[in-house]
């Protein structure tokens, strides 16, 4: 157990450092000599030379880009990561109050797709090819295609905009993140229904299952004590591979609903090119989704005895 | 197809069949828009602002008096080719670096894969916002920001297809027959993973559809003057109280073609293998 999960670190720091090079590289693949760059954003003009070498140093442009990148990831890793070249505020600070709108929504989000999905999908597998089945997975794939935002569009025309129920924008108490989370969630919990159902169609007809009836349980007692328990491996990768699609649609929907969150600064970064807060972002997601995926490894070997660790 | 006639498809997935045909519809109007829309995409009708369907504007106009129907057949002809052309990179660039990965092995698959393995530990849409964010707006850095996220899913693809299949007797009786690499690789081993690839092409077309007009949509995507849908959409927010007809046609024409795409895609999926069938997605 502890050399599978020191193998696992191992892997995971690797995959990190990769990222941060890859982040890191991005300044360069920006037009222009990042300094003027920088300067460019911060004084509105073309900045004189002695402007740009202050930066230079201030930055440690000057410098060769591996001591450059050294430089950035032993600063980056002690939660430094520089300015925003656009508000020139410490950039963690930017984002560490941006954080709980991100992290409520994307929270509340994944609890809608499970409650959601995996019912649905429960009941369309034990009633297979029922009008229940047919319908489901008809909705489930119009769900899957529906653009997030244009949902969105929808939900406030009927319930701000014609019932006057819920808020149009911004956060204000639990209220506000009602129709962000449906807009967000609808087309996760269409593929996690979608998936349940074709998970439970493959355990169905398993030998255990046939077991459980055989011991005359009840039907009840064989979905749940049976079926779900063999299908929680899938459902939980699938959770977790979740956030990468839950990432890339709270930059979106927090801009439509204007939630103060990472998405909606990461956009408004994106659109002014500040490659300290985007390069900060993407490091964030990327060590999450990093993270996450190493939790998910550890916790198959705990909830499936039978994977075996080399 | 044996056994399931395209007949019999149809009666059991009529739901599919009728997306497919809408996708069809809108992509044919798309494609077809200088010959098929009744007005430029932007020709002003200064008379008749944000009025609502009739039979000289079938869908109504917006602020500036524009036909919302000519306006969501134009966008269509840029919604719909920059992701083709997103996807013809992406599947060109990924698929030559997995079978190269797949077919030599040894350090050109270790290299290939580590850097595939990099670019999917970042989520695709966050990657191609980075990149975008790097490289500036326009149309130009827009399609390769996507086509270099995009790219790794299918040079993974392809590389475990190649795989696959590297030891199968039609593989080995082509190379015992002194077939070189190119041939075997173009004759033997591309039909072969052909299908595999057909069904991520359709499911990822709606994907990346999604990806453009969202990005539009923030202002990051195609830009004005061009039409597009996603970007119809935001054109349409302020006026979508006096006006809501104004945000139903652009968002349908996503709709649809994205749900005719996923439908194509779990189609061909179904019918590769049909053992399968059960299996969506």
């Amino acid at each position: 157990m502890v050399r599978f999960l020191l193998k696992r670190l191992l892997g995971s720091v690797l995959v990190l450092m990769l990222t941060s090079f890859l982040t890191f590289e991005l300044i360069y693949l920006a037009p222009g000599d990042p300094a003027t760059v920088i300067l460019m954003q911060r004084l509105g003009r073309l900045p004189n030379p002695e402007e740009v070498a202050r930066i230079e140093a201030e930055y440690g442009l000057d410098r060769s880009p591996l001591r450059q990148y050294v430089n950035w990831t032993s600063q980056a890793i002690r939660g430094n990561f520089g300015y925003s070249m656009r508000s020139s505020r410490p950039v963690v600070q930017e984002l560490r109050t941006r954080l709980s709108p991100t992290l409520l929504l994307a929270g509340a989000t994944t609890l809608f797709t499970l409650l959601i999905g995996v019912p649905i999908g429960f009941l369309a597998a034990i009633r297979e090819n029922s009008v229940w089945d047919h319908l489901t997975r008809s909705f489930a794939l119009l769900g899957v295609s529906i653009p997030d935002f244009w949902l969105a569009f929808l939900l406030i025309l009927v319930f701000s905009i014609g019932l006057r129920w819920l808020p149009t924008h911004g956060l204000d108490g639990a209220k506000s993140l009602i129709l962000p989370v449906i807009s967000l969630g609808v087309a996760n919990a269409a593929r996690l229904s979608r998936l349940t159902r074709s998970y439970l169609l493959e355990v169905k007809f398993q030998d255990y299952i046939r077991t459980a009836r055989a011991k005359s349980l009840q039907e009840w007692q064989i979905w749940w004590r049976h079926a779900l328990p063999n299908i929680m491996i899938p459902l939980l990768t699938l959770t977790v591979n979740q956030f990468s699609e839950i990432a890339a649609g709270s930059v979106v929907i927090e801009t439509l609903f204007a939630l103060p969150g990472i998405g909606q600064f990461y956009v408004v970064s994106v659109r002014y090119n500040d490659i300290p807060v985007i390069q900060a972002t993407v490091l964030l997601i990327s060590t999450t989704f990093i993270l996450m995926n190493l939790l998910t490894d550890i916790a198959y070997v705990l909830l499936d005895p039978r994977i075996r660790l080399e | 197809m044996q056994g399931l006639k395209i007949g019999d498809w149809i009666r059991r997935n009529g739901f599919s069949a009728i997306g497919i045909g809408l996708a069809l519809l809108v992509i044919a109007g798309s494609l077809l828009a200088p010959v098929l829309a009744p007005t430029a995409p932007d020709a002003q009708d200064l008379d008749t602002g944000l009025t609502l369907p009739s039979f000289k504007h079938l869908l109504g106009t917006d602020q500036l008096g524009r036909d919302i129907l000519s306006r969501v057949m134009w966008a269509g002809r840029i919604s719909i080719t920059i992701p083709a052309i997103v996807l013809l990179l992406s599947l060109i660039l990924g698929g030559s670096m997995g079978m190269l990965a797949g077919y030599l092995g040894g350090w050109t698959d270790q290299v290939c894969m580590r850097l595939v393995d990099l670019l999917l530990s970042v989520p695709t849409f966050i990657l191609a916002l980075a990149l975008i964010g790097a490289l500036g707006l326009g149309l130009q850095n827009l399609v390769l920001a996507l086509a270099v996220s995009s790219f790794p899913a299918y040079a993974r693809l392809v590389r475990s297809q190649v795989l696959a299949i590297k030891h199968r007797e039609f593989i080995l009786a082509a190379e015992a027959l002194g077939g070189g690499a190119l041939y075997v690789l173009s004759r033997h081993y591309l039909p072969a993973i052909m299908g595999a690839v057909m069904v991520q092409l359709s499911l990822n077309a709606g994907t990346v559809i999604l990806a453009i007009a969202g990005l539009s949509f923030i202002g990051l995507g195609v830009q004005p003057p061009l039409p597009e849908w996603g970007a119809m959409l935001v054109d349409a927010r302020p006026f979508m109280q006096v006006a809501p007809h104004l945000v139903l046609a652009p968002g349908l024409a996503i709709l649809f073609t994205v749900f005719g795409f996923n439908a194509l895609g779990e189609a061909l999926e179904s019918w590769l293998d049909p053992r399968r069938h059960n299996r969506v997605n």
